[in-house]
């Protein structure tokens, strides 16, 4: 065989100085992402879509829109495809199985036509998200989309350090192209609501377009059917009420469990509790959960009733199939965000039967409800940014970007979504159910280079989303924001340090749960977390409120 | 000769020793966003780690090493046995279905050994469920930090006995028939026959083997364990590995990951070049002899 | 050891592997119902499907990818072999030049292992990426293997080199007709390792190939496996579909045939004897 052309270390080198920063848009700019500098950002104006009218409107505190059927016939936004030919690429990651390439896939092909352009997408498995992309910037071959790995879906960082000055060197300031009333040249986008877009703001500009979520998050799902059937009542009105819930539905003969994990008790405890969404900014300090007293005593009580036997005894494990056991009637709550909806209807096997609504949490010592946390990923899944281009190139991008943010109700989103009627899904029950052949043709992950603003929509099952609906309504007004990422705050230590933060408290708190340490062990847990970042993560954190004068 | 080892040479030049020079990063706070080059020095910061004693640090170096005498005790002899056992059939036949069936397992990735071993022995699983019907008790063998360490071992064996088997099934295939003929005619019985003819035509393989295990011995199954630490806690499953990943990578700090695989790599020298001193001590050629015939 | 101990233990151990592989295919052939019924794992399918095999198989993805897997495997096998064999016995020969350094390489390749950006970036230089050189160049000398097989290469009788270099054959004719047929056993285990490597790599072709139209099925699988969701099951209605656990398990079925049909090939060569009538003749 030809032995292939040797490299010399000389051109290794250079190859990894260009994958390096310019040596002037080093350190020097790395102060370029301060609090004042993205506070004063000339944010998009927002401007609602007015294309299709929700069944059920949202408000502007975040309750979404929601649709009890698809609008019938769809609205058809573009006449014309929004791009001019050529080649655009993009870096997307994925959730779902590979879908199939191009030459095989009609759903891309009719992507292509409508889109006007050759999309070329690299895919990346999302568990693989971060060190793919860590490759990609060391080779400094970029694509004109990238979705960055600060955040993985549900907006956990990726702990790589650094982004807002790697920002500031490959990638396009967008404030002149969407910032003010210049976003109403892509009416789309300018639908986003500010909220999603402030979460795009580095470097004292809009860095990206962000992929805008519900801040109603997390919620409680309960297996109405299997509970009443029990005769138990549902609705416990204190922590002592909830516990007595649990006991009376568990029956571990039967493999029956009221939880499917002890972390959703801790969650479920604390907001009983009135605890910390994440931080707590108050009276001029800020406290991290895990140094809550409100933290200690959920976990303190989690173990108690994970002792008594009330989790489903294999959660503890990675990848546990929560939502199968859910289906299943093996555990009866799960906490979900409100988007996972569908998929317990499509995957119970209680047939007809089958009921779930969300359960509200009471306060612990009874006398009305809890006050809900809102999304810790705040109001945007992730957001995507643009290797630098001349304008005219940045504006066909956000044309394209324009296109992939249609919103609900039109045909542009519908096919987006699920393809072609008859090839990829048929209408039943005013909602699309895809064939195996949508499933895995629109799997292209382009959901996550721009999105529309999210609404409630159950398909095929109206009362669910009137549920959802009803449930976001009550307790939105009054629900705790984690103030961090309301105020828009950006820490690069916390950035970096998250994941291995984030493990010093699961870990700790699924050893005293499991019986492996005793409660003290949370002081313990503490001096580790400050030790290994908290601290500078609290002194990032501090000054910005102090500069911003956040009360 | 020359000629012969040049491809392999150039390949292994290429693609090991020159991304191996990526390891300086070992020595710099290294950052995906800078780069290789721009990324700042910092000395030797990445192995302070090493020296300054954390508990959680040294708890992962023990684990490691228990872990790693587990399966050196367990592991690498199981299929040497394995093989004695397949090589005294007579059938041909059965022999070959038996080889077959036991080195399936090692085409499954972790994630999936363990989901298996998660459904099977798992709280909510068809052998808990049983126990649980006919109020006998339960036997927590997944997600129990007590047992974690003979859990990890067993899954190693399960996937990889019937694999690690096939070499020593390829030695023995080298000796001599006629050397079992002889020994029959003198009277000797099978058990003598194993000591005196199979045993000794198998140790230079062993011995291979065995100091090849032990340059990797600090390296006991990252993706498995880290799979699995969440079910039992650090405490008992953190290894050195997974020190790394939870502490380093997962933070962006690459460089600890390099500096540790430098000083893993050091020790793996230490522990080669002792096993083949060792091995020479007793006449074996080990992995490499002084004086080549 | 009694026939009877000897039997029961092989009996157990065949068990204790044929039982998870019979849920794997039973589960790959189950309905939703047995499924979620049975916790995800079915031994015993009470309804059995093949929608699973046939969502695969037509999906547009999975038989391509096969195919990808099966190139890499016989081209990166073919290399490998070579490569490997010449270098092994390059360096079991004493006295060739370069012959200790060279050794102490292999071995040190062992112990020390580059990290995966420096990787990337040497074969991103090269202009590997994106295509299947990517994947196969890197994995053509495996350390380890080198090692394995000089060792056995040491191990021939000298005295048949011997007598082959008094014939007058030269070093080429020595290592092609008495070397390489005398070796045929430990080949195939090497090859065996090179081909279940080869087919078994995921990770590389992550890194090195952007286009999924080019990924090996061991990819594939794996976005089926860690990726818990298909796609858009929080949007869309699936209930039709065939189930995610049994599109996992027969997405295992399907990468786990292929490369099982080459074992055969391998056992052959274990037979007894091969060295002796050789020595003797």
């Amino acid at each position: 065989m030809n032995p292939p052309p040797t490299v010399t270390r000389r051109t290794l080198l250079a190859g990894a100085a260009a994958a390096g920063l310019l040596t002037a848009c080093g350190s020097g700019d790395a102060n370029k992402n301060t609090a004042e500098a993205n506070q004063g950002v000339n944010l998009p104006k927002y401007t609602p879509s007015t294309v299709v009218k929700p069944d059920l409107p949202g408000t502007p505190e975040g309750v979404l829109d929601a649709f009890l059927t698809y609008p019938e016939p769809p609205v058809k936004q573009f006449t014309a495809a929004p791009g001019k030919g050529g080649t655009v690429s993009a870096f997307v990651l994925t959730g779902s199985p590979v879908p199939p390439p191009k030459g095989n896939n009609p759903f891309w092909q009719e992507l292509d036509r409508r889109l006007g352009v050759d999309l070329q997408l690299t895919i990346t498995p999302s568990g693989e998200m971060a060190t793919k992309f860590s490759t990609l910037i060391a080779g400094d071959d970029l694509p004109d989309l990238i979705v960055p790995a600060l955040f993985l879906p549900n907006g956990v960082p990726a702990g790589i350090g650094n982004l807002p000055q790697w920002m500031a060197t490959k990638c396009t300031d967008l404030t002149k192209f969407v910032g003010g009333d210049s976003v109403k040249e892509y009416p789309n986008l300018a639908a986003i609501p500010t909220a999603a877009w402030r979460q795009c703001v580095y470097n004292g500009g809009v860095y990206g377009v962000p992929v805008p979520r519900g801040v109603a998050g997390t919620l409680v799902f309960r297996r109405d059917d299997v509970i009443g059937g029990l005769g138990v009542d549902p609705d416990p009105k204190s922590f002592t009420e909830f516990r007595e819930m649990c006991r009376k539905v568990t029956d571990a003969k039967a493999n029956r469990w009221a939880c499917v994990n002890a972390g959703m008790l801790v969650f479920i405890i604390q907001q009983m509790l009135g605890g910390a969404n994440d931080w707590r900014w108050a009276d001029g300090k800020l406290v991290h959960q895990v140094e809550t007293e409100e933290f200690k005593k959920a976990v303190s009580d989690a173990a108690a009733m994970f002792k008594e036997g009330l989790v489903h005894p294999d959660s503890f494990a990675s990848n546990a199939p929560v939502k199968r056991w859910f289906g299943a009637g093996e555990a009866l709550l799960i906490a979900d965000r409100y988007t996972a909806w569908p998929q317990f209807y499509n995957e119970n096997i209680a047939g007809a039967a089958f009921a779930i609504s969300p359960m509200r949490i009471p306060t612990y010592d009874g006398g009305g409800l809890a006050k809900v946390w809102q999304s810790n990923a705040g109001s945007t899944n992730n957001f995507t940014v643009f290797k630098k281009a001349d304008d005219g190139r940045i504006r066909d991008l956000l044309k394209l970007c324009d296109y992939l943010a249609a919103p609900f109700g039109t045909e542009e989103y519908l096919f987006r979504r699920y393809g072609q009627p008859g090839t990829h899904y048929t209408m039943q029950n005013g909602g699309p159910v895809p064939n195996q052949a949508g499933v895995a043709q629109t799997a292209l992950g382009i959901r996550y280079i721009v999105d529309a603003p999210d609404v409630i929509y159950i398909p095929g099952r109206p009362e669910a989303t009137k549920l959802s609906y009803d449930y976001q309504k009550a307790i939105v007004p009054d629900s705790v924001p984690n103030p961090v990422v309301a105020g828009g705050l950006f820490s690069d230590e916390w950035s970096r340090k998250q994941p291995v933060l984030g493990g010093i408290v699961s870990n700790g708190q699924n050893d005293i749960i499991a019986g492996r340490q005793p409660l003290s062990y949370v002081d313990e847990m503490r001096a580790q977390w400050k030790a290994q970042g908290g601290e500078q993560v609290r002194k990032d954190f501090t000054a910005q409120f102090e500069k911003l004068g956040i009360k | 000769m020359i000629f012969a080892i040049l491809p392999g040479l150039l390949l292994l030049l290429t693609f090991h020793y020159l991304p191996l020079l990526g390891n300086v990063i070992a020595f710099k706070d290294f950052q995906p966003y800078l780069g290789l080059v721009d990324s700042p020095w910092s000395g030797l910061t990445n192995f302070r780690v090493l020296v300054e004693g954390d508990p959680y640090f040294l708890n992962a170096l023990q684990n490691t090493v228990v872990i790693m005498l587990l399966q050196i005790l367990v592991v690498f002899t199981v299929p040497i046995a394995l093989a004695l056992l397949l090589d005294s059939l007579i059938s041909e036949r059965l022999k070959r279905v038996v080889q077959t069936v036991l080195y399936l397992p090692h085409f499954l990735s972790w994630v999936i050994v363990i989901a298996i071993f998660n459904e099977l022995l798992g709280g909510s699983g068809p052998l808990n469920s049983f126990l649980r019907r006919h109020d006998l008790g339960t036997i927590d063998i997944v997600g129990n930090a007590a047992v974690f360490k003979e859990l990890v071992t067993g899954q190693v064996l399960w996937k990889e006995a019937g694999w690690a088997m096939i070499l020593f099934l390829a030695a023995l295939s080298r000796i001599d028939p006629h050397l079992y003929e002889a020994s029959s005619v003198d009277g000797a019985g099978k058990a003598r026959q194993l000591w005196h003819i199979t045993l000794p035509g198998l140790r230079s393989v062993i011995v291979l083997l065995l100091i090849l295990r032990l340059g990797d011995a600090l390296t006991v199954g990252f993706e498995q364990i880290l799979l699995q630490q969440q079910a039992v806690g650090l405490g008992t499953s953190e290894v050195l590995d997974t020190y790394v990943y939870n502490n380093g990578v997962v933070a962006g700090d690459w460089g600890v990951g390099a500096a540790i695989g430098l000083v893993k790599g050091l020790i793996g020298v230490v522990l080669v070049l002792g096993a083949n001193k060792v091995a020479h001590l007793f006449g074996e050629p080990g992995l490499y002899q002084k004086d080549p015939r | 050891m009694t026939k009877a101990l000897k039997g029961a233990l092989l009996t157990l151990c065949c068990a204790l592997v044929v039982v998870p592989f019979l849920g794997i295919v039973a589960t790959s052939v189950s309905t939703r119902e047995d499924i979620v019924r049975n916790g995800g794992f079915v031994l015993i399918p009470r309804e059995i499907t093949f929608a699973a095999y046939r969502a695969l198989l037509t999906g547009g993805v999975v038989p391509r990818a096969v195919g990808v897997s099966v190139f890499i495997t016989l081209v990166g096998t073919a290399l490998s072999l070579v490569a490997t064999t010449l270098l092994a016995y390059g360096l079991s020969r004493p006295g060739s030049f370069g012959h200790r350094p060279v050794l102490m390489l292999v071995v040190a390749a062992l112990l020390f292992t580059p990290g995966i950006i420096p990787g990337y970036l040497t074969v991103s230089e090269l202009g590997l990426l994106d295509t299947y050189w990517a994947v196969i160049l890197p994995a053509v000398v495996n350390a380890f293997n080198v090692v394995i097989l000089r060792a056995f290469f040491m191990e021939l009788p000298s005295e048949l080199l011997e007598s082959a270099r008094i014939d007058g054959a030269s070093d080429g004719q020595t290592f092609v007709r008495i070397v390489l047929p005398l070796s045929k056993a430990v080949l195939s285990v090497i090859g065996l390792f090179y081909a279940v490597g080869y087919w078994n790599a995921f990770f590389s072709a992550l890194l090195y190939l952007n286009d999924s139209a080019k990924w090996p099925v061991q990819l594939v699988l794996r976005t089926y496996v860690v990726n818990q969701t298909q796609l858009g099951v929080d949007q869309v209605g699936t209930a039709n579909l065939p189930p995610q656990e049994a599109l996992q398990m027969a997405i295992l079925v399907v990468s786990i045939v292929p490369i099982l049909l080459i074992y055969p090939f391998v056992q052959r060569h274990f037979t007894k004897g091969v060295l002796v009538g050789a020595v003797k003749g």
